[in-house]
C-alpha cells in the first residue's frame, strides 16, 4: 500500500522506538554522575569540607562524652550563609536552655524522661536526615526538616524547664504548707 | 496517556525534586526507551545515544528545579535530549550542506510515495543511515513535531534551509527503502532458485 511519509512517520511513531537500551548500564552511569555533579563544587572543596566536617564531628562527640549536655553540631553551615546564620541561632537558643536545665536540673528525672526520651527520638531522626544529606546532598526537603528539628528541640527543652520549675513550685508550696 | 498514570508522574517528579533516588529511578525506566531511539535516530549510532542519554538524564535530574510544571516532564526531557544530540553534533564540527547543494540534489530525485507494508525495524535502520543534517531535521519535524522556523533556530539555519533539507532527506529516504526492498526480494528469489533440484 502506497502512503505518504510524513503521514505514515506520525502515524506509527510509537512503532518505531525499536532499539532497545541497555537500561541498567546506563542508570548506574545516570545515578554516578548525579552525585558527582551534586553541586558542580570543585573537589577540593569537598574534601575541604570533610575534613572540617570530621574535625567538627570528632570535637563534638568528644564534647558529649565529656559534659552531660547535648549541643548540635553545625551541619547546614556547608549549605549557605543564610542557612548557617539561622543555625547558629537556633544552636545558641538551644545551649542557654541546656544551660539552664543542667542549674536546675532536679536529682531525680523520672517525672521528665519521657521529654528527654521525646529529645532522643529527635536527635534520631535528625542523624538519618544528617546521612541524607551527606548521601543525596542538600534539597529543599532535607533543609526544612533540619531547621525544624531545631524549633522541636527547643520546645522540648522549654517543656523541660516548664517541667522543673513546676516541680520546684511544688516543692516550695509543699514546703510552707507545712 | 491515562489521568492515573499522569498523576502518578506527577508525584513521582515531584518526589524527583526532593532528591528521591527511587523516584528517580521510576522516572527513569518511564521515559529511557523513548529518549534512547529519539537519540539513536538523531545521532545514527547507538555509542553516542548512550552518552546523550547519560549526559541528558544527569542534567534533567540535577536541574529539575527549573521545570515549571510537573505536567511538562516528558517534553522538557525530550528537549535536553536533543539539545545533547546537537551539541555532540557542533562538537564534532559536522557542517551542514550548504542550501546550494540542496537544490540540486532536490532536483534529481523526483518525491515518491511510500510503501508503508515496510516493517518499522527498516524504517528505523534507514533514518539513521540517512545524511547529517538531512537525517535530524527528519526526525526533528515528522517525529518529533517542531516547525521548520524552531528546527532552523535549534540547528543555526534558515527556515528555508531545513524545508529543503526536509524534502531532501524524504527522498533519500524513499530512495534507500526502495532499494533495499529491491535488495531483500533479489537475495529471497537467488535463495529460491538454489533450493531448486
Amino acid at each position: 500500500m502506497k502512503e505518504n511519509l510524513e503521514k505514515y512517520l506520525k502515524k506509527n511513531r510509537q512503532n518505531l522506538d525499536v532499539d532497545t537500551p541497555n537500561e541498567e548500564m546506563l542508570w548506574k552511569e545516570i545515578s554516578l554522575g548525579i552525585k558527582n555533579k551534586k553541586t558542580g563544587l570543585p573537589n577540593w572543596f569537598w574534601k575541604a569540607a570533610a575534613i572540617l566536617l570530621f574535625v567538627v564531628s570528632t570535637t563534638y562527640v568528644f564534647y558529649n562524652e565529656t559534659k552531660d549536655k547535648k549541643e548540635s553540631q553545625l551541619i547546614l553551615a556547608h549549605v549557605s550563609p543564610e542557612l548557617q546564620k539561622q543555625e547558629i541561632e537556633f544552636i545558641q537558643v538551644a545551649n542557654n536552655k541546656w544551660d539552664q536545665i543542667n542549674a536546675s536540673l532536679p536529682e531525680h528525672k523520672t517525672q521528665l524522661k519521657f521529654l528527654f526520651e521525646e529529645l532522643d527520638g529527635l536527635e534520631e531522626v535528625y542523624e538519618s536526615y544528617q546521612m541524607d544529606l551527606n548521601e543525596i546532598g542538600a534539597n529543599e526537603f532535607i533543609i526544612r526538616a533540619m531547621l525544624d528539628y531545631h524549633s522541636k528541640k527547643i520546645r522540648i527543652l522549654d517543656k523541660i524547664l516548664h517541667e522543673i520549675e513546676k516541680n520546684k513550685r511544688y516543692e516550695s508550696n509543699k514546703f510552707t504548707n507545712l | 496517556m491515562g489521568k492515573l498514570k499522569e498523576a502518578s508522574e506527577v508525584l513521582l517528579i515531584s518526589q524527583c525534586r526532593i532528591g528521591n533516588e527511587r523516584a528517580r529511578y521510576q522516572i527513569y525506566k518511564l521515559y529511557v526507551k523513548a529518549m534512547y531511539n529519539i537519540a539513536t535516530r538523531m545521532s545514527g549510532n547507538k555509542a553516542d545515544a548512550d552518552d546523550i542519554i547519560q549526559d541528558a538524564f544527569i542534567k534533567a535530574f540535577t536541574e529539575i528545579g527549573k521545570l515549571k510544571n510537573d505536567d511538562a516532564f516528558g517534553g522538557w526531557l525530550k528537549r535536553i535530549v536533543i539539545n545533547k544530540c546537537l551539541d555532540l553534533k557542533k562538537k564534532r564540527k559536522h557542517l551542514f550542506i550548504e542550501e546550494r547543494i540542496d537544490k540540486q540534489a532536490v532536483g534529481e530525485i523526483p518525491e515518491e510515495e511510500f510503501d508503508s507494508t515496510v516493517r518499522e525495524r527498516l524504517v528505523h535502520k534507514t533514518i539513521k543511515k540517512l545524511p547529517d543534517g538531512a537525517r535530524e531535521i527528519l526526525v526533528l519535524r515528522a517525529l518529533e513535531g517542531y516547525r521548520h522556523a524552531e528546527i532552523a533556530e535549534m540547528l543555526g539555519i534558515t527556515e528555508s534551509t531545513s524545508k529543503t533539507q526536509f524534502f531532501r532527506a524524504k527522498q533519500l529516504f524513499v530512495k534507500w527503502v526502495k532499494k533495499e526492498l529491491n535488495e531483500r526480494e533479489s537475495r529471497k528469489i537467488f535463495k529460491e532458485e538454489q533450493a531448486k533440484p
